[in-house]
């Protein structure tokens, strides 16, 4: 019966998503909410921009664009397109407590429980029709090879085209040409056959500062005092390190933050390294980490790339950018940034969420587990899942950050 | 000097022209003891057999190895066995995933790289190396359309190109006895297993693996003329990327076109994925196929260890839904 009960709530909200100008009425509710707040808090800058990017995604008055992780979204903002990042929505669902029914229809339609639950649970919500219908596809298979097979799939389902930045594995300068001229030709191939015509100043400015003002809110996390809490909040802003980079939005967010921080009252908890994502369903983790007296210093998703983009030579600039990823994804690269911001950000230990149908990153344990034991760094590692709570184990991940705060007291 | 690889993108015709011994290595299967201290549970269970393999002793006398950027699981199981004694002489081929003449281009520089590399340990002159690599490549060709000729034809079913050492094509053509034509869609552990069992149950069954015929087959329509001027870097990233059968990484469309051709010429009656667990590129590809192929599909999962008595089960419940 609750079966029943949910797919009937599902056609409707589908049937509502697909009548475009229902999204029209938000732009009186955005603007209402403007005026009510003049100056908005962090929490309410979010909401706006969850409101605006809905309406924006769902009124289709422009190409919507579905993108990759490590894909710059500055190359879809300077082409006025609208970008949405499957990735990141997910999260999202799985915040709102959302991610079951998802998660199931796509099982039931031969998506295999063992692949990510990132690109699973987006096989599900377009599978539902309740994401945003795309115009077309870009990725880029830097991040993992998984990618390809996931928006390989969403081409078929959606039945749009899929443009595929390749991104190689080694050969730094070959690579950034090759690179280079695959977003050339996309650019050319988007401008012929969606006319499509890219401004290139303005965004990358904009993405410029942003960096400067991320760049300040990195050297004020490098102080041993200052802690963002509570722990894991950071990978909330994901969207504003990714999705909206390149857009004011984005600016202004971690102008605030930037304030916010500053005036934070000096910390005395243990520092720790955050690696690669967390589970963003709600779950005690956070509070755990606090009450053991554990505060995450920096998290690895929130390295940024250190250069700036030129309009001069733009697609250079974003292939380099792009390359940066390698950092994440090239196993010795990554060993020796980790180690890196061990030392930058004075961290006492390092914690990596095992996300279970994570092949690129599971597969770099052992030697990155090695060369933390050989700097003495004590390395915490939580296996589960950051989407599908069927994989949680919230008993194991107590144990296991109580074994490293006591560890950590010891060491002190 | 023996080089070792096993993904169907390392061309053995460049491992021979630069005075390399190549050596197709198909680990054996055992219960995985050392593997599963590298990796975690949900990982490909060909690396952790190979990891294996290779800590156990089995290649000693495979001097170099080669692997490709294929899939996260190859290029994970590289730098693992780089960062263990003795892994400086492994070397990884970065694989393009697109086609068109970016990536040949791309291809055939990472291919005169593997070259350099192994030039560097058999001491043999680049000039004797290319103008032996041209003839490679124009033998391979050969070679390579009259396998396909026979395949399409239905006159390779079975093992028959399985177990070539070095990459040495199998020998053709061959008597075919009758049975129910199944096309097989395997990666690179159990391949025989599962091919003995089907021919125990008279099936007549055409391997699509990367032990197997993936190396060797063209893709259809090819009409490939070597320029005498063209670099053979080029025409061997070429023949690797564009003319060779794809695999599941893709690009799926292309693969796509392959399976649905090749399952039309051979005119088989049903489709066996044996996959491994916890492969992306698998898992997704058996989504593909059972959406867009109009047969009937059979999927068989296996992880570190064969289960024949499962797969043998499963097998006859669908012989019984195609023979009725």
């Amino acid at each position: 019966m609750k079966e029943k009960t949910q797919q009937n709530l599902v056609k409707f909200i589908s049937f509502l998503s697909r009548r475009k100008s229902l999204f029209t009425l938000l732009g009186g509710y955005e603007w209402w909410l403007k005026k009510k707040w003049p100056s908005p808090d962090l929490a309410q800058t979010s909401y706006l921009l969850t409101i605006h990017s809905i309406r924006e995604l769902y009124q289709r008055k422009k190409p919507v664009v579905w993108t990759s992780l490590f894909f710059p979204s500055e190359f879809i903002w300077a082409g006025s397109m609208v970008p949405f990042y499957p990735e990141i929505a997910s999260g999202l669902v799985a915040a709102l407590r959302w991610s079951d029914f998802p998660l199931r229809s796509s099982f039931q339609k031969w998506v295999s429980a063992d692949l990510c639950s990132y690109h699973r649970l987006s096989l599900g919500m377009s599978l539902l029709k309740l994401f945003p219908r795309p115009d077309f596809l870009i990725a880029t298979n830097t991040i993992c090879q998984g990618t390809v097979g996931f928006f390989q799939t969403l081409a078929q389902l959606w039945r749009v085209p899929f443009y595929l930045i390749d991104v190689p594995f080694a050969d730094f300068s070959a690579s950034e040409k090759y690179i280079s001229y695959q977003l050339e030709s996309l650019a050319q191939n988007l401008s012929q056959e969606w006319g499509i015509r890219f401004r290139w100043e303005q965004v990358f400015s904009c993405s410029n500062q942003t960096r400067a003002v991320i760049k300040d809110i990195e050297n004020l996390r490098k102080q041993k005092t200052i802690i963002l809490a509570p722990p894991t909040k950071n990978l909330d802003y994901l969207p504003y390190y990714y999705q909206f980079m390149g857009t004011r939005a984005s600016l202004s967010f971690f102008t605030q933050l930037l304030a916010q921080l500053s005036l934070t009252e000096p910390s005395s908890c243990h520092r720790l390294l955050w690696l690669h994502l967390k589970p963003f369903y709600p779950n005690p983790v956070p509070e755990w980490l606090e009450k053991n007296n554990l505060g995450v210093a920096f998290e690895e998703f929130a390295s940024l790339y250190p250069g700036e983009l030129s309009s001069r030579e733009p697609f250079s600039s974003l292939a380099r950018k792009i390359l940066y990823s390698w950092q994440l994804t090239v196993g010795r690269k990554r060993i020796s940034h980790v180690l890196q911001l061990v030392q930058e950000f004075e961290v006492q230990g390092v914690v990596q969420f095992n996300q279970w149908g994570c092949r690129q990153s599971q597969g770099m344990n052992f030697p990155l587990r090695q060369a933390l034991r050989k700097q003495e760094i004590p390395f915490l590692e939580l296996d589960g899942d950051q989407i599908d709570q069927n994989h949680r184990s919230d008993e194991q991940w107590k144990t296991r950050i109580q074994a490293l705060a006591e560890m950590l007291e010891g060491n002190r | 000097m023996k080089v070792g690889y096993f993904c169907g993108y390392l061309p053995p015709e460049l491992i021979r022209s630069a005075g390399g011994e190549p050596v197709l290595l198909e680990p054996e299967g055992k219960r995985v003891k050392l593997g599963e201290k590298y990796f975690p549970t949900p990982f490909c269970p060909f690396s952790k057999v190979f990891l294996d393999n290779l800590l156990s002793g089995s290649w000693e006398k495979v001097g170099t190895l080669l692997f490709t950027r294929s899939c996260d699981a190859s290029r994970r199981l590289y730098e693992t066995v780089s960062s263990l004694p003795g892994g400086e002489s492994s070397f990884l081929l970065d694989l393009p995933h697109e086609v068109g003449p970016l990536a040949w281009n791309y291809f055939a520089h990472q291919l005169k790289k593997l070259a350099h590399f192994l030039l560097d340990r058999t001491g043999k002159s680049e000039k004797a190396m290319l103008s032996d690599l041209e003839q490679e490549v124009k033998s391979s060709l050969i070679i390579r359309r009259k396998l396909t000729e026979e395949y399409q034809a239905g006159r390779l079913p079975g093992a028959v190109f399985l177990g070539k050492e070095g990459g040495s094509p199998p020998d053709f053509p061959r008597v075919v006895r009758g049975g129910l034509p199944l096309f097989l869609i395997a990666s690179h552990l159990w391949v025989r297993d599962l091919i003995g069992l089907l021919e125990k149950k008279s099936i007549l069954v055409f391997e699509d693996t990367p032990l197997g015929s993936r190396r060797w087959l063209l893709r259809e329509n090819t009409t490939f003329l070597l320029p005498p001027e063209e670099d053979p870097f080029l025409s061997l990233s070429r023949l690797y990327l564009e003319w060779k059968a794809p695999c599941p990484r893709g690009p799926w469309r292309e693969r796509l076109a392959f399976i649905q051709e090749m399952t039309r010429k051979l005119g088989v009656r049903g489709v066996v994925y044996f996959y491994p667990k916890f492969c992306d590129f698998s898992l997704y590809e058996l989504k593909i196929v059972r959406d867009e192929l109009s047969l009937p599909v059979l999927s068989l999962e296996y992880d570190t260890l064969p289960n024949l008595a499962q797969w043998e089960t499963r097998l006859e419940a669908f012989l019984e839904v195609l023979t009725p």
